[in-house]
């Protein structure tokens, strides 16, 4: 596997390690406060889909490793990769609503990197999506070269 | 839809898979993919070398059906 395969994989399994004891400490360092419940439906459900989406990578560096990169594997993983890059973008601006009319913090600086956080992940779930669309077409002329003997 | 009868032309010049390859210059899963059909295209430098070898015209290997749709 390609040295950046290797750093992704790490990072996944750092990740996991980390999720598990973080989701069963976490109540009582925050001790139920509204910041406890805010964490259990925003910042955990993202650390699951960034999760996800390092490992839609990992798939993507294996093929890469074979040798094989269009097929249409790596279309549906870009394509799911795009997606859980959607929700991600969702989740942010559900954390943003949350931040200002819940928790009534209008601190300018927390706000803008929230909308900058969500725009980002938007942009890149349109981004994996054209690529996804890229990936498909060059499969099919992949396949087609491949069948004309 | 188009027809490969290249196992029908071979059987007729008794000459196998292996031998027809060489001759051509392609592997035999190549000229498997072209006798089973699922083949999407062929060069005219490949069917021209065919007709060499089995000493035929293209329409001898090749053949158009027309496509049942409601099938």
């Amino acid at each position: 596997m390609s040295k950046l395969g290797k750093f992704l994989k790490i990072l996944l399994i750092i990740g996991i390690v980390l999720l598990i004891p973080l989701i069963g400490v976490s109540p009582f360092l925050l001790n139920h406060t509204r910041s406890y419940i805010y964490s259990m439906f925003v910042m955990y459900p993202n650390g699951v889909l960034a999760l996800i989406f390092v490992y839609e990578f990992i798939k993507l560096f294996k093929s890469l490793e074979d040798n094989n990169p269009f097929c249409y594997e790596n279309v549906t993983t870009l394509k799911r990769a795009g997606i859980i890059s959607l929700l991600i973008s969702i989740l942010w601006f559900i954390d943003l609503l949350f931040m200002v009319f819940i928790m009534n913090n209008t601190y300018i600086n927390y706000v803008i990197v929230l909308v900058f956080l969500g725009i980002l992940f938007f942009g890149v779930s349109v981004a994996l999506y054209i690529l996804s669309e890229l990936f498909k077409q060059a499969t099919d002329c992949k396949i087609e070269n491949d069948l004309t003997i | 839809m188009i027809i490969v009868n290249l196992d029908v032309m071979m059987a007729k010049r008794k000459i196998s898979s292996q031998e027809l390859a060489e001759k051509i210059g392609i592997t035999q899963a190549n000229l498997s993919i072209l006798k089973t059909g699922k083949g999407k295209a062929i060069r005219f430098s490949t069917l021209e070398k065919i007709c060499e070898v089995l000493d035929c015209k293209p329409g001898d290997i090749l053949d158009y059906e027309k496509e049942n749709k409601h099938e």
